[in-house]
């Protein structure tokens, strides 16, 4: 009888843990980060930027977020406008992506395994 | 075996059998995604024609008046890559019911059920509020117009050939471009319509359940067990996507991936998961089919759109901080995991999450070993996201302040979304070359994955299994979604290419805006938040304390990203301000 109170107790305990960090994580989200927001300058001034400018912040991939086709379009189309004998697979380039090869296979064969 | 994880599937390296094929979840995965590339081919590549006559039609319009001059780029030249950009294969019917199904919870503020549905009443309140800003920001913008193109036309009529009055009209068509720009964001803000995604929602659970479900069945488990615990992770998926999509948090770049490991860690250490949830904690199946379509959004072509400079600060300056973090990790660090480390370095030198998440199956890393990677990535770019924007302006010269400013963020950054958001407090430009490099460096990430799975493979397991393999053995070590991950990239790259070798701009119109974002894009997003949170369900706190003993990846993390600051920084300066400065000038 008394093992099983002490399960009981156990079990309420947890359910009680989990029904406060509930509490907190909504607590954090409603209350907490708007408030930091007004007081971190910083903070505040990249939000509002970012709203300005339709940017996605937790875009973890260029494909997550429209701005990276916006920049890659401005990039491209300034270089081939400006500067046209340097787009494309010029011989820069070309040794740029060999070179990151290169290093790649040294970095395999010297590696510690 | 040090460091593998017990859970992940096990290799039989003795021979190949073919049953395999379906008995797997790593081939599972390359099925799937390739499934679901295959649709989306079918559906947005029969509209190639259209498309193509579309952007030609565009061409033919503007293309004499807005290629007049090649001091500046002219209004024209604006107005025709804006006609352009607007098509998409994804306006289809089609296209519009897959983004509508698959739409993530939307972003809210103050009541989370915004995150699912908006009633008439709110919706023309947020109506009338974006109104009053758009018809303001219409006003400056016409003005702003209408000085760009007085500028402009006095320009041509000096035949472009007054350097002064060149370089103000390119200045006040710039000025109007960034009018513009936020007329769009506040059009799209005006016109917002009330929703109700639950009915979706509901769908999309039972269509995922399914999906995921055939291949539980086929591989030899029960599927009405997987379903049944499926419908808890898809729900703990959903909290995840809601509490990331408080417009706050938004904004200070915490996005899924966190909030699902969290709520995961936080529900399997207090109440823990119910038994009938763990036949659906797949967290390998879920991540490698969302890998196989990450795939298609590695487009080669994109790596020549910034020039030389650009490709050597992402493509050269990586893997040397890579592979010096690496040594440095299990040389000096004494890192006891090189799977951890490998995780780390990727995470903290290609492209934060997403690398990491790649390098992890790569190496058949623990579930732990990525929570600690993606904690790490996620403090140190909020971090970064406020510091580096700081630094450059209170110590760069002002000159190069958006060049080398936007690049340095680019190149060290970890996500691309804090990238954009911090290089954003620059100016449109930084903001343009940031995201333009960070971009390329998420190509990266299937070079960096191919090179992980090689060197684990070949290297690593056999001194874990004290001997020699022969090329039978490493094939069946091999992790096999990795093929379907790169068959993905090279097909799409491919197809990339060649729709942009038949007219400018179709390959973005086809696949960016086709395949990538109306098919790849909108399960990709979904199926690694699955996997954040089967990672949470499956990890002890105990398990997670033993990995960050004396904080040595936190000491990994802080030498290979101040290593990574400093060269990226130099090798920066060089190639934009002392070998290319006349392609940094163009910018």
């Amino acid at each position: 009888m008394k093992k099983h109170a002490g399960k009981k107790r156990s079990g309420l305990r947890v359910w009680g843990i989990f029904l406060l960090g509930v509490a907190c994580i909504g607590a954090f989200i409603l209350f907490l980060s708007p408030w930091i927001e007004h007081r971190v300058p910083a903070l505040a001034k990249i939000a509002r930027i970012s709203k300005e400018m339709g940017i996605a912040p937790d875009a973890y991939f260029y494909a997550e977020t429209e701005i990276s086709y916006d920049s890659e379009r401005y990039v491209r189309e300034s270089l081939e406008l400006k500067a046209p004998d340097q787009t494309g697979m010029t011989l820069p380039v070309a040794a740029s992506i060999l070179l990151s090869l290169v290093i790649l296979w040294l970095g395999y064969k010297l590696l510690p395994p | 075996m040090a460091g593998k994880d017990p859970k992940k599937e096990s290799i039989s390296p003795e021979r190949w059998e073919w049953s395999r094929l379906l008995r797997t979840k790593d081939w599972w995965a390359v099925w799937l995604g390739m499934l679901l590339l295959s649709i989306g081919s079918a559906i947005y590549f029969p509209k190639a024609d259209d498309i193509r006559e579309k952007l030609e039609g565009i061409e033919a319009r503007y293309s004499e008046h807005a290629m007049r001059t090649d001091k500046f780029k002219t209004i024209s030249f604006y107005r025709m890559s804006d006609e352009k950009q607007k098509v998409k294969a994804k306006d289809s019917p089609a296209g519009r019911f897959l983004s509508k199904l698959l739409k993530k919870p939307r972003e809210w503020s103050g009541n989370p059920l915004e995150a699912f549905f908006l009633s008439e009443e709110r919706a023309a309140d947020r109506r009338q509020t974006a109104l009053v800003k758009y018809e303001r920001a219409q006003v400056v913008e016409r003005a702003s117009f209408d000085i760009a193109a007085a500028l402009e036309k006095a320009a041509e009529t000096l035949s472009f050939e007054d350097e002064d009055l060149n370089k103000r009209a390119d200045s006040a068509i710039s000025k109007w471009r960034n009018n513009h720009m936020k007329v769009l964001k506040l059009e799209k803000d005006a016109k917002i319509k009330s929703y109700n995604q639950v009915g979706y929602i509901v769908v999309l659970g039972i269509a995922f359940a399914l999906f995921f479900g055939f291949g539980i069945k086929i591989m030899g488990e029960s599927s009405l067990a997987f379903v049944k615990g499926f419908g808890f992770i898809f729900g703990v998926a959903l909290v995840a996507y809601v509490c990331a999509g408080e417009s706050v948090l938004k904004y200070y770049g915490i996005g899924y991936a966190p909030w699902a490991i969290a709520l995961g860690l936080f529900i399997n250490n207090t109440v823990g998961a119910p038994k009938w949830v763990r036949p659906a904690v797949q967290t390998e199946y879920y991540i490698k089919t969302g890998l196989v379509l990450l795939g298609a959004e590695i487009l080669f072509e994109k790596i020549l759109f910034i020039g030389a400079p650009g490709v050597f600060v992402a493509w050269v300056v990586t893997p040397i901080v890579w592979l010096t973090t690496y040594w440095f990790g299990q040389r000096v660090v004494g890192i006891a995991s090189k799977r951890l480390n490998a995780t780390i370095c990727s995470d903290m030198s290609v492209c934060g999450i997403s690398a990491a998440i790649a390098t992890a199956e790569a190496c058949r890393a623990k579930d732990e070993e990525l929570t600690i990677a993606v904690g790490l990535s996620q403090i140190f770019t909020a971090v970064m996201g406020v510091v580096l924007p700081l630094i450059i302006t209170l110590s760069f010269p002002l000159d190069k302040q958006i060049v080398l400013g936007g690049a340095w963020m680019g190149g060290t950054i970890d996500s691309t979304g804090s990238v954009t958001a911090a290089s954003a407090i620059l100016g449109e430009k930084a903001l343009y070359i940031a995201a333009t490099i960070k971009m390329i460096q998420n190509i990266l990430i299937g070079v960096i994955a191919f090179f992980v799975a090689i060197h684990f493979t070949v290297k690593v397991e056999s001194e874990e299994t004290n001997h020699r393999m022969n090329i039978r053995e490493i094939w069946n070590r091999f992790p096999k979604f990795v093929l379907g991950f790169m068959a993905s990239s090279i097909i799409f790259s491919h197809l990339y290419s060649y729709f942009n070798a038949q007219t400018g701009g179709m390959g973005y119109s086809m696949i960016d805006q086709g395949v990538v974002k109306g098919m790849a894009d909108l399960f990709r997003g979904w199926f690694f938040c699955f996997s954040f949170v089967s990672i949470g369900l499956s990890i002890n706190f105990r398990n997670l304390r033993k990995h960050f003993a004396g904080g040595k990846p936190l000491i990994l993390y802080v030498v290979g990203q101040s290593f990574n600051l400093i060269l990226t920084l130099v090798v920066a300066y060089v190639m934009f301000y002392l070998a290319f400065p006349r392609l940094t000038a163009a910018l």
